[in-house]
C-alpha cells in the first residue's frame, strides 16, 4: 500500500518556503528600520534610567538581526540584505515622518516622541518575527520556530518596557513640553 | 477541492519537516498478529474521522487546536476507498472535531466560538446544514460526538467544560479571556453557590491587583454565598440527544468535564471519555484519574429524562473523592475549595480509571471476530501535557497510547504503542506522538489510528507543528 503524503511534494514545499521567504525579507526590513530608530532615538534621549534601557534593548536588537538573517539560512535561502537595507531606511522615514506629524497633531514635543515611535517600530518587528513562528510551525519546521520563539519572547518583554517609559514620561513631553 | 498530494512506497518515510523527520511503523509495537502501516502524512492538527458505510474515511483536519496557534484550513478530508483524497468541505476557524456517518449525512461538530454547533453534509451534493449551534463553548474543553444510538437512532453528542477546573482563570491559554472574555460554565442542574471565590492575577490588567472570580461566572466576577444558578438544558459539560435533524433536543447528562470520546457498544451502551482535572493554577487537584463514564440514562425512552445525570465536574475526582479532600492537595498550585453547597447524587464510579494526564481521547468499540477482542473499546489516549500541567516525574509518559478496555471488568490493555516509552520525538523515533482517534474500518480487519503530530510541551509553552499528522493502519494478519 502506497502512503499519502499531503503538502509534503517537492513543488509544494517550494511554493511554501518561497512565500515565506517574502515574509523573511519582511522581518529583516521591520528589524533593520527598528535598528535605525533605535540608533536615532538614543542619541537625543538624556534621562540615565531610559538610555541605559534602550541600549541594552539596542544590543538585543543587533542579536535580532542576526536572528532575522539566520531564518533565511533554516530555510536555505540567503537574504537580500541590500534590498532589505534600502527599504528599512525608506520605511523608517515614512513612519518618522507619519509619527512626528500625528505628534505634532497631538502637541507632542521633543525626544519622547522618539520612545512613542520604538514602541511602534518594536511592535512591528515583533509581529513579523511572531508571524515567521507560525509560519515554521506551519510547516512543521523547528529550525525556524527555534529561531523566532526567543526572538518573540524578549521583544514582548521590550514592548513591556518600551511602553511603560512610553507612558510614564508622556506628561514631561504634553503637559512641560520638554524633552525626555 | 484539490489537495496536493504524492505517494511513496518506502516504509521508512523520510520526511522535509525537520519536527518529525521520519516515521517508521517498525517502531511502533503492537500485540502479536498485527500488522502496522502507514497511510497518510502530513496532516494538518487532525482531530478525529469517521467511515462511512462504503469504506470513505472522512478526516477532520482541526484548524485552530491545541495551542490556539497557527491555525490551518479547517478541512474535511475524503479518503475514498479507491485511495483518491480530496478536500470534502472547509469549516470556520474552531473546526471540525467529531464526525459520524448515517445515512447518505456526514454530521461534524465543531468548536465554534463562543457557540459550539453540529453540522451535516449530504455526502453527495455537499449541500451544508446547521443543525444546532446553541452549545456553550468559547473554553478550554472539546465538543464530543456526534454518534448515533443503534437502538434509538438518536444523535448523541457532548461538549466539555468552559474552566480548567471550575472556575474561568488566567491558567489557560491567556488569549481566551480575550477572545472570549463572557464565556462561563453553566450548570444543567439548578445549583447553590458557597460563595467560595479563587483569586487570581488579571494578566489584563497593567498592576496586580487581585481579583475574585466564582464558578459558573465569566473571569472576575464572584459569587455570593446562597447565590442560585439556574440549570439549563444548553449548559456546559453536558450531553445531549435529538433526532437526527437536531430537533427534540434532551440534556441526558451533565457534569462531564472533556467528553471528546463517545461510543455505542453493540448492545447500544453509551460510553464517554473524559480528562482529569489539573494539578496547576488556583483552583488546582491533585490525583484524579482520566476515566470511561456510562451513560445509563442513554438508554431511556427519548423524552423521558426529568433529572440528567451529573459525573462530578467540578467538585469531584472520578474515583469518588471530593476535590477539596486532604488528597486532593496539590505538589503545585492552590487547594481547591468546595463551590456548589447542593450538588446533585453523583453518577459515578467510572467503568474504568486510567492515570492522570493519560488525556484520553476518541473511541470505537471491535465490533467483529476477525479483528479480535470484540466487545472491548478501543481508546487513544494523547499523552500528556506534563510538566505544564502536573509537577510529577511519573506523569511524563503517561499516554501516547491506544488501549483497550475491557467495559465490564473495567481493565485494560496496551494495543499500540512506541517501543520505547512516551512520544516519538522524545527517543528521536519514527513512532507514533499523540493519537487523537481511532476507527474501525467497515470490512472489520482493520484499525484506524489518527496520530495529531508533534505537539512539544515545556514548562512554558505548548506548541503544534502543522502537516506532522499521521493516518496509522492496524490489521489483523491471517
Amino acid at each position: 500500500m502506497a502512503t499519502i503524503l499531503i503538502e509534503l511534494d517537492e513543488q509544494t514545499r517550494s511554493k511554501h518556503l518561497n512565500q515565506m521567504e517574502k515574509w523573511f525579507e519582511h522581518v529583516l526590513t521591520t528589524q533593520m528600520s527598528l535598528e535605525n530608530s533605535l540608533q536615532k532615538t538614543i542619541p537625543i534621549i538624556t534621562e540615565p534610567h531610559i538610555k541605559e534601557a534602550f541600549l541594552k534593548i539596542q544590543d538585543a536588537a543587533r542579536a535580532h538581526s542576526s536572528a532575522a538573517e539566520d531564518l533565511f539560512k533554516a530555510i536555505h535561502r540567503s537574504a537580500d540584505a541590500a534590498k532589505d537595507r534600502a527599504l528599512a531606511n525608506i520605511n523608517t522615514a515614512v513612519q518618522t515622518g507619519l509619527f512626528s506629524f500625528q505628534e505634532l497633531l497631538g502637541g507632542a514635543v521633543g525626544s519622547w516622541k522618539g520612545i512613542h515611535q520604538l514602541l511602534l517600530m518594536n511592535h512591528q518587528a515583533m509581529g513579523a518575527f511572531a508571524v515567521a513562528e507560525q509560519l515554521g510551525l506551519s510547516i512543521g519546521m523547528k529550525e525556524v520556530v527555534n529561531i523566532a520563539f526567543p526572538v518573540v519572547h524578549e521583544k514582548t518583554m521590550h514592548q513591556l518596557l518600551l511602553q511603560e517609559y512610553m507612558l510614564e514620561m508622556a506628561p514631561v513631553s504634553i503637559l512641560y513640553q520638554e524633552n525626555v | 477541492m484539490k489537495i496536493a498530494t504524492s505517494q511513496t512506497n518506502e516504509r521508512i518515510i523520510h520526511l522535509p519537516t525537520s519536527a518529525r523527520p521520519l516515521i517508521n511503523p517498525d517502531d511502533v509495537w503492537v500485540p502479536e498478529g498485527y500488522e502496522v502501516e502507514v497511510v497518510a502524512a502530513g496532516l494538518s492538527f487532525p482531530t478525529g474521522m469517521g467511515f462511512a458505510d462504503d469504506g470513505s474515511l472522512y478526516i477532520l483536519e482541526g484548524g485552530s487546536t491545541w495551542p490556539t496557534r497557527p491555525a490551518m484550513p479547517p478541512r474535511i478530508l475524503r479518503l475514498h476507498p479507491s485511495g483518491e483524497l480530496e478536500v470534502f468541505a472547509v469549516e470556520t476557524l474552531g473546526g471540525p472535531r467529531g464526525i459520524s456517518y448515517r445515512d447518505g449525512y456526514i454530521y461534524v461538530s465543531c468548536k465554534g466560538g463562543y457557540l459550539a454547533r453540529i453540522v451535516r453534509y449530504d455526502v453527495k451534493t455537499k449541500e451544508r446544514q446547521v443543525l444546532i449551534e446553541t452549545i456553550p463553548s468559547g473554553g478550554w474543553h472539546e465538543p464530543g460526538g456526534p454518534v448515533f444510538s443503534p437502538l434509538d437512532g438518536l444523535m448523541y453528542f457532548a461538549n466539555g467544560s468552559v474552566s480548567q477546573n471550575g472556575v474561568c482563570l488566567p491558567s489557560g491559554f491567556t488569549v481566551d479571556l480575550a477572545k472570549h472574555p463572557h464565556a462561563h460554565d453553566i450548570p444543567g442542574a439548578d445549583i447553590t453557590l458557597t460563595g467560595n471565590n479563587v483569586t487570581s492575577r488579571n494578566p489584563l490588567m497593567p498592576f496586580p491587583f487581585l481579583t475574585e472570580t466564582g464558578p459558573f461566572k465569566p473571569f472576575g466576577n464572584p459569587a455570593k454565598k446562597g447565590e442560585v444558578i439556574k440549570g439549563e438544558l444548553w449548559c456546559s459539560t453536558g450531553l445531549w440527544r435529538s433526532k437526527p435533524d437536531g430537533t427534540d433536543v434532551e440534556l441526558v447528562a451533565w457534569g462531564l468535564r472533556n467528553p471528546y470520546g463517545l461510543a455505542f457498544n453493540e448492545d447500544g451502551e453509551l460510553f464517554a471519555s473524559d480528562n482529569c482535572l489539573e494539578e496547576k493554577g488556583e483552583r488546582a487537584v491533585a490525583g484524579d484519574p482520566d476515566r470511561i463514564w456510562h451513560i445509563r440514562k442513554a438508554k431511556t425512552p427519548h423524552g423521558s429524562i426529568q433529572k440528567p445525570d451529573w459525573y462530578g465536574f467540578p467538585e469531584m475526582r472520578a474515583d469518588g473523592v471530593p476535590v477539596w479532600d486532604e488528597r486532593c492537595k496539590p505538589a503545585k498550585g492552590k487547594a481547591a475549595e468546595k463551590l456548589i453547597e447542593n450538588p446533585p447524587e453523583w453518577a459515578g464510579p467510572p467503568v474504568y480509571l486510567e492515570k492522570p494526564h493519560s488525556a484520553m481521547t476518541q473511541m470505537d468499540f471491535c465490533r467483529t471476530d476477525f479483528f479480535g477482542h470484540r466487545g472491548e473499546l478501543f481508546v487513544t489516549e494523547w499523552g500528556t501535557y506534563a510538566p505544564l500541567n502536573s509537577p510529577h516525574e511519573k506523569d511524563l509518559n503517561n499516554g501516547f497510547s491506544v488501549v483497550r478496555v475491557d467495559v465490564e471488568k473495567g481493565t485494560s490493555e496496551v494495543f499500540l504503542k512506541n517501543k520505547q516509552a512516551g512520544a516519538a520525538s522524545s527517543q528521536q523515533s519514527g513512532g507514533i506522538e499523540r493519537p487523537v482517534d481511532c476507527k474501525f474500518h467497515p470490512d472489520g480487519k482493520s484499525l484506524y489510528v489518527l496520530d495529531f503530530g508533534y505537539s512539544p510541551v515545556t514548562e512554558g509553552y505548548i506548541q503544534a507543528y502543522a502537516h506532522t499528522g499521521v493516518l496509522w493502519k492496524i490489521t489483523k494478519k491471517g
